[in-house]
This record gives structure tokens, sequence and C-alpha cells, in this order.
């Protein structure tokens, strides 16, 4: 597989560096610097598919540990992150289906457990708008709200690469992304409440 | 994308970030899973408690919880409660067997032999990612079993 130009100078090559450097040249941080940098965007590509906490936890542990399982047969290295997403979403899918999650993924006790993360850029709105807007997201369909969610965090991982993830074809994803994007901004025009641009 | 949608999708991120963030020790658990993978020991299995027992949860700082663990031998529950501004960790293991039983922290390794009951416990702990090992004996266990790394 060749990588699109559009993922150099992502993490994706970061991802490949690190994985090489484990496998390959036997540098045990390399698993370390691939664990820290994938798991985050892991967690919101599982939890996306509507898996309550636990199962999400469990489903990135098991998705890692098939990585170092099956490492060996890892013949590209560029597509470790592609590798390790499609495991992610099948293994997802699979507990989705057994009936261990919610539907939609609830924020309900969320503040209760887990303190705020330290996310990059906390400023871009403020709690109570978080709220309102999750209160919006939630009555987009599905397929919409996952697919923005995984694009939120992809960070420009190159089309071919969400095609996969998404089960769609890449021409579809730009028009997708755009019709849910004007489903939600309408929901929020109607919101006398929502007073943000 | 337009600036207006680059926008929403930046407010989108930070929502789900915020009110559905990962968490914060996860990458940390999932390499200690990793580092065991190479060992003889047996990993056990966090089994699930109701609703509210908060095995993971963060803040229960004041609330006592209960946690347990099975592996194809045995089982070790343990319930984590306030020791003034560190925590205690009680234990039990069954089928009772008096059993020698590390604590791994961050830094330090505890050990505690536990009764004929099957009971041990350890005072003054510090708050943190901890896992447990119990170790084998003449009549029991064939192998090290350790718990999956949980926060006191």
């Amino acid at each position: 597989m060749t990588v699109p130009a559009a993922d150099s100078a992502t993490p994706w090559v970061d991802a490949t560096d690190a994985f090489v450097a484990w496998r390959d040249d036997g540098d045990p941080a390399g698993l370390d610097r691939l664990v820290r940098l994938l798991t985050p965007a892991l967690w919101q590509i599982v939890r996306g598919y509507g898996l309550d906490r636990d199962s999400a936890e469990d489903t990135i542990q098991s998705t890692w540990l098939a990585l170092v399982r099956g490492a060996g047969r890892i013949r590209e290295p560029e597509a470790v992150w592609r590798w390790i997403t499609l495991t992610a979403r099948r293994e997802a899918w699979r507990v989705a289906g057994q009936g261990r999650h919610e539907q939609p993924v609830e924020m309900s006790t969320v503040d209760d457990l887990t303190p705020p993360a330290a996310g990059p850029e906390p400023e871009v709105l403020t709690g109570d708008e978080a709220r309102r807007l999750w209160r919006h997201v939630a009555t987009l369909p599905d397929r919409c709200r996952r697919l923005l969610r995984i694009i939120a965090f992809a960070d420009r991982p190159g089309y071919a690469t969400l095609s996969a993830e998404l089960a769609m074809p890449v021409g579809a994803i730009g028009p997708t992304r755009s019709r849910c994007l004007d489903k939600l901004r309408r929901r929020l025009d109607d919101d006398p409440e929502w007073s943000t641009p | 994308m337009t600036p207006a949608e680059q926008l929403l999708m930046d407010r989108l991120r930070g929502m789900w970030q915020r009110l559905d963030p990962i968490p914060g020790d996860l990458a940390e658990r999932v390499l200690f899973r990793l580092a065991l993978e190479d060992l003889d020991v047996e990993v056990m299995a966090l089994q699930r408690m109701p609703a509210g027992a908060g095995a993971r949860g963060t803040g229960a700082a004041e609330r006592a919880s209960t946690i347990s663990f099975t592996s194809s031998e045995l089982t070790v529950m343990v319930t984590v409660s306030a020791d003034g501004r560190h925590r205690r960790l009680d234990g039990w293991l069954t089928p009772a067997a008096a059993l020698r039983v590390q604590l791994h922290t961050r830094d330090v390794v505890h050990e505690a032999d536990a009764d004929d009951d099957g009971r041990f416990a350890f005072g003054r702990i510090p708050e943190g990612l901890v896992h447990l090992v119990v170790e084998p004996a003449a009549t029991r266990l064939g192998r090290p079993v350790i718990t999956p790394a949980f926060t006191l």
C-alpha cells in the first residue's frame, strides 16, 4: 500500500516509525510511543460505536494484544495505523452487536467519574455549550455521529484510510460530512439558546 | 472544508474531549498488560461489579469500593478504603489459601502473607496505579497469578 501524500507529517507517520523501532529494531520504547500516540484516537473511534466505557476499554486492550501477538504478520509498517483501527472497529462492532453498549453514547455520569481531560483545545467552547451541542449531536443519525467523530479525531489520515474505517466509498466521505454538519448547523440555528456563531 | 465547517468540527472535538474523555491512565494500563505478554504468569480477569462499585472511578476517595479478579485457580476480592491520606486494601483469596501476595506500586513492592482464611491487607498505600501478584506455593497454583493494573 502506498500512503497518500496527505498523510505526511501526521501522527500516522510517527506511528509507523514507532512500530518499526519496536518490532524491527527491538526498541521497547517504540511500543510505548505507539500506544500513547494512538490510544486516545482509538478511544474516540470505539466510543463512536456506542460501547460503554468498560467495553471500550476492553476493546482497546484486546486490540493492542492482537497487535503484539500479530505484529510479525504485518507486512506493511506504513499500514500499522490502518491495521490497528480496523482491528478495533471489528472488535467494537462485534461487542456492540452483543448488546454491551449504550445507544447513543451517554454523557450522564462521565463528569462524576473522570476529571476533565487535559485536551489541547478546552477554550473552543464552555461546559454549557458542550452539553447543549451534545444534545443536538445526539439527535443526528448514527452514521453522521460516527463519521463526524472519527473525522474530528482523524487528523487528516487520508480518505483512503477513512473510507475503510467508515465502510463508505472515498467519494462519499466529503459530501456526507458536509451534509451531516449542515444538519447539525440547522439544529443549532433553530436553538434560541445557542448564540455562538 | 469551509472555515465555518472547520470551526464546527473544532467545537465537536472539544465537546467529545470534554464530555467523553479517555480515562487518564488507559494507555498506562494497556502498556502494563502488554508487558506481561512475555512472562510466565496467568493474568486474572476483572469481574465487573454492579454500577456504583466503581473499580475504575477516580473520585471515590471516601467510599470503599470492591473489585474482584478471577483466574482458573483463584479468585481475589479486594476492598479499597481511605487510610488517612492514603489507601487501605483488604483482600481475600478464595478458595482460602495462605499464599504470599505482592502489591506493586509504581516504585515499590509491598508483601503480605494471607492467613489460613485467605485474608490479607495492605495499609498506607499512596494513591495510584497498582497491581497484585499472588505467588504459588508447594500445593497451590502452578504459576504466579497477576491482576490487571487498577487505580487506588
